[in-house]
């Protein structure tokens, strides 16, 4: 056989190698990073604005309607939301108040 | 060997060029020796190319303890090792060996027995061996190596050389007769 010929098998082999060597490094740290991207990918279970839907879509029917009374909010709250003494509240500030985080400021 | 040694320290300093040099000097000892432990010209070659690939990779790890010469000695025969592991797998399942060249062998009178087996059958034979025992039969008759030079290349010592090397025979002889002249 040829020297150079011997030679360029030779090179053409050690470049194989290398490559082998660079896949078999490469591909565990690779898979390392997946895992832990996986593994640390906290997702919020507890999404109410989306999850937590009810069951039956007559719950929202208030929605649609476009002329509610502030009773009608009020019945809905309370039957809907976590305030359960909603309607014990007293304090006249403090209605205002939640009337405008549920209803926006109705002056603007 | 100077010249070796220069081009090995080159080398190990980053001087990839000096590889090449390293090759061509070495190559055909190399093949020759291989050749006459696998008997095929064309695996031969292969075998020294590979024998070179680890070279490129772990010449680093030469210390200049002992001779260039003898350090890449051990990596060959691991090589021929290796080569052989798979031979006896193919063995194994009766699957056809290489086409074998015809051996430049027994220069001992005491080993002049083995030329009269088929050399395709002794072949075989020599493939079924196990692997240390192998190693020294093929260094003792096929490179004509003294059970002292085996001791050092294999690093187990010389009694044990020996052992090996009766007990190959006496394997071979038996494998051999079994299958006729």
């Amino acid at each position: 056989m040829e020297n150079k010929e011997y030679l360029d098998k030779i090179h053409s082999k050690i470049k194989i190698v290398k490559i082998k060597k660079i896949f078999s490094t490469s591909i565990p740290i690779i898979s390392l990073f997946v895992i832990s991207f996986f593994l640390f990918d906290d997702k919020i279970n507890e999404d109410l604005l989306f999850d937590n839907y009810y069951d039956s879509f007559s719950v929202y029917e208030w929605e649609l309607n476009q002329e509610l009374s502030d009773i009608e909010v009020y019945d809905y709250l309370i039957e809907t939301t976590c305030i359960e003494n909603y309607d014990t509240i007293e304090s006249e500030q403090l209605l205002e108040w939640i009337e405008k985080l549920n209803l926006g400021d109705k002056n603007g | 060997m100077n010249n070796i040694n220069q081009l090995v320290k080159d080398f190990q300093n980053g001087d990839q060029k000096k590889f090449d040099e390293i090759v061509l000097l070495n190559k055909d000892w190399m093949i020759d020796m291989i050749y006459n432990m696998t008997y095929n010209k064309q695996d031969s070659e292969d075998i020294s190319q590979d024998v070179f690939v680890n070279l490129f990779f772990s010449i680093k790890k030469f210390k200049g303890n002992s001779s260039f010469r003898t350090w890449v000695y051990r990596i060959v025969i691991n090589k021929v090792n290796d080569y052989y592991r798979k031979l006896k797998i193919r063995n194994f399942f009766n699957f056809e060996l290489s086409e074998i060249d015809e051996s430049k062998i027994y220069k001992d009178n005491e080993d002049a027995i083995f030329l009269n087996f088929d050399k395709q059958l002794m072949f075989r034979s020599i493939v079924s061996l196990k692997g240390k025992q192998r190693t020294v039969l093929l260094l003792r008759i096929y490179q004509s190596h003294s059970f002292k030079e085996i001791s050092k290349l294999l690093n187990i010592n010389e009694n044990n050389a020996k052992v090996m090397f009766f007990q190959a025979k006496k394997t071979l002889i038996n494998k051999l007769s079994k299958h006729g002249k």
